[in-house]
C-alpha cells in the first residue's frame, strides 16, 4: 500500500474519545510497540458488512478512496502490487481496514469513531509483528511461570470434571474456626475497639440471660411484655444480642460472633416469646434506653405497613436528637428472584432510624431484603447493609446454645455493634454517629436503593 | 358499645414539658390512658372508634393513629 508522508505533529498521549492513541516511538529493531504508520478501523459489527458501504464510509468520513477489497481476490489474497498503490484495505470477514495515516485523514477517522451513530467502532495504529526467535532463559521461566498461573486460574473456575462453576464471584467470605464470616466482611474481628463505654439496647424477644458466653457480662434487661419475663422463649432476641454484643472468646469454645464485645448490654424484651409485640411496648423500650443514656437502640423488627407512620418518626427523631441512634431492620418481605423486591418497614422506614440491608457472603444484596420505596415522600430508604445470610450467633441454651439464621434481623445488630465501636473511637452520638457509619461503608457494586451507602465496617 | 383500640398519641414539642396535663386532657375526651413517656413524647391508651377524632382537637397533639402491630416470622423459619 502507498504509505502516505506522517506529518509531524507532536502527539501528546491524549486519552479522550476523537483522538486515535498515539503510536509509541520504535527504535526499529523489534523494540516493542514499534508502528507502521498505517492505521486499523475497526468496524461496528454487523453495522458495516459489505465492502461497498464500506469504502462509501471511508471516502465520506476521510476522503480516503481507492479502497482495495480484500474478497475480490482469489482466496482473499491481495497482489503485492495492488497493496502498493491503494489507499486502504478491507477485510471483510474480519470487519478491518488498513488506511494509509494521513494526518487528517485519521483525525476525520477517530472522531467518527467517537459518534456512537457511526460504523466505525475504534482507530489504532499498525503495530509491527516478528517471529519469535527462541526462548532465552529468561523468556523460558516467564512462559513457565505464566502457564502456572494460567492453569491455577483455570483450575479455579472449572469443576474437577472440567465443567465451567457458573458464577465466579468477586468477594466470597466464610465462616472460620476463628470468627463468623459476618465479622471478617464488617472487618470487626481486627478493631482494636470492643464498645468499652458503650450503652446497646436491643428491643426484641429478651434474653437468655443463662447463657453461658454471657457469665459475668454486665446485663440490664427489663420486660415490657405483659405476663412474660426477660428471658428468651424465642430465641430470636439472644441470637440478635450475640451479634451486636457477643464476647471475644466464647465460654462455649466455638467461633466469635459477636461485635461489640465491651459494650454494656440492655436487654428490652419488647416482643413476647411468640414474636408478637405493639408500637406501645416498642416506644416504652426506646424511652428506657434513652432514659438509661444507651448511644444504640438496636431493633430487629418491623410492621407490615407500607407507610411512615407518626408513631415511629416521632420517638425515633427525638431519641436522635438527645444522642440515641436507632438502627433497625429494613425488612424481609421482598422476593427478589420472582421480581418482589419488597418495602422498607416501619420503624426502619422512620427517617430518624438507620435502615439496614441485608448482604450474603458474596456481598450481593440477600433474595429477602427489602428495597428502598422509589415513590417520593411515601416508604422509607435503605440507608446501609450488613451481613444478614446464614449468621452464626447464640441462641437459649434449650435450644442448642448457637445457631444459624439469616434475615435483615441478623444484619441489624452486626452495625448495631459497629456503631458501639464507633462510638468508643470517636466520641460521636446521634447524628454524627450516624454519618460515622456512612462514611466509613465500604462500597458496593449495588444500588444504593439495595445497600445504601454500602457494607458497614467497624474501626481499626 | 363500639370496640376499643390501643391509639398512639405524639405530643408536639412545645408541649413536651406539659405532657401530664396532656394526658389529662385526652383523658377527659374519652381516651383511657395506659401510657405517659415524657422523654420521647408519646402518650397510648385505648377509646372507642367513635370518640378518636376528638383526641386530634385537644391542645398540644400532634398525631393520633391506631397502633401497629409487629409478629416475627415462626421460630422454625428459614428467613429471620
Amino acid at each position: 500500500m502507498a504509505r502516505r508522508r506522517k506529518s509531524k505533529t507532536d502527539r501528546t498521549d491524549v486519552t479522550s474519545a476523537g483522538n486515535p492513541p498515539p503510536p509509541a516511538s520504535g527504535s526499529g529493531d523489534g523494540a516493542e510497540g514499534e508502528t507502521t504508520g498505517r492505521f486499523i478501523v475497526v468496524f461496528k459489527d454487523p453495522a458495516v458488512s459489505d465492502a461497498a458501504s464500506v469504502k462509501k464510509v471511508l471516502n465520506k468520513v476521510a476522503g480516503i478512496r481507492g479502497v482495495a477489497v480484500a474478497d475480490d481476490y482469489p482466496e482473499s489474497a491481495v497482489s503485492p502490487e495492488d497493496l502498493a498503490k491503494v489507499e486502504g484495505l478491507y477485510f471483510g470477514k474480519l470487519g478491518i481496514a488498513v488506511v494509509s495515516g494521513e494526518e487528517e485523514a485519521v483525525q476525520a477517522l477517530a472522531t467518527a469513531a467517537a459518534d456512537t451513530d457511526s460504523p466505525i467502532m475504534v482507530i489504532e495504529p499498525e503495530y509491527k509483528a516478528y517471529a519469535l526467535q527462541g526462548l532465552t532463559p529468561v523468556a523460558n521461566e516467564y512462559l513457565r511461570g505464566y502457564r502456572e498461573a494460567v492453569n491455577h486460574l483455570y483450575d479455579q473456575l472449572t469443576h474437577a470434571d472440567g465443567a465451567v462453576i457458573e458464577e465466579m464471584p468477586f468477594a466470597v467470605f466464610q465462616d472460620t474456626a476463628q470468627f463468623t464470616w459476618g465479622l471478617q466482611a464488617t472487618r470487626a474481628h481486627t478493631s482494636r475497639f470492643s464498645g468499652q463505654g458503650v450503652r446497646v439496647a436491643v428491643l426484641d424477644t429478651g434474653m437468655d440471660l443463662r447463657h453461658p458466653d454471657f457469665a459475668g457480662r454486665a446485663i440490664t434487661s427489663r420486660s415490657f411484655i405483659l405476663g412474660q419475663g426477660v428471658q428468651d422463649g424465642n430465641g430470636h432476641g439472644t441470637h440478635c444480642i450475640g451479634t451486636s454484643c457477643g464476647p471475644k472468646q466464647p465460654a462455649s469454645a466455638v467461633r466469635r460472633y459477636g461485635v461489640a464485645h465491651g459494650a454494656a448490654i440492655f436487654a428490652g424484651k419488647v416482643l413476647s416469646n411468640q414474636g408478637s409485640g405493639s408500637t406501645g411496648g416498642i416506644v416504652a423500650g426506646i424511652e428506657w434506653a434513652v432514659v438509661n443514656r444507651c448511644q444504640i437502640v438496636s431493633m430487629s423488627l418491623g410492621a407490615n405497613v407500607n407507610q411512615k407512620i407518626q408513631q415511629y418518626e416521632v420517638p425515633t427523631q427525638r431519641a436522635l436528637n438527645l444522642g440515641t441512634l436507632v438502627i433497625a431492620a429494613a425488612g424481609n418481605n421482598a422476593r427478589r428472584s420472582v421480581g418482589n423486591f419488597g418495602f422498607v418497614t416501619p420503624p426502619a422506614n422512620a427517617d430518624a432510624a438507620m435502615a439496614v440491608a441485608a448482604l450474603d457472603e458474596q456481598l450481593k444484596v440477600a433474595d429477602f431484603s427489602a428495597r428502598s420505596s422509589t415513590v417520593a415522600g411515601v416508604g422509607g430508604k435503605i440507608n446501609i447493609a450488613a451481613p444478614g445470610v446464614r449468621v452464626f450467633s447464640s441462641l437459649p441454651v434449650g435450644s442448642g446454645k448457637h445457631g444459624t439464621l439469616s434475615g435483615t434481623s441478623m444484619a441489624t445488630p452486626h452495625v448495631a455493634g459497629i456503631a458501639a465501636l464507633w462510638c468508643q473511637a470517636t466520641q460521636a452520638k446521634g447524628a454524627a454517629l450516624w454519618a460515622k457509619l456512612q462514611q466509613s461503608a465500604r462500597a458496593l457494586a449495588s444500588p444504593a436503593a439495595d445497600v445504601g451507602s454500602g457494607l458497614v465496617q467497624a474501626p481499626q | 358499645m363500639t370496640k376499643s383500640k390501643t391509639v398512639i398519641v405524639t405530643v408536639t414539642d412545645a408541649a413536651l414539658k406539659d405532657i401530664q396535663s396532656v394526658a389529662k386532657k385526652l383523658a377527659a375526651k374519652g381516651l383511657k390512658v395506659e401510657q405517659v413517656l415524657p422523654v420521647t413524647g408519646v402518650i397510648t391508651g385505648s377509646c372507642p372508634e367513635g370518640k378518636k377524632s376528638a383526641l386530634n382537637s385537644v391542645e398540644g397533639v400532634d398525631s393520633v393513629e391506631d397502633e401497629v402491630q409487629v409478629q416475627l416470622p415462626p421460630k422454625d423459619s428459614e428467613i429471620q
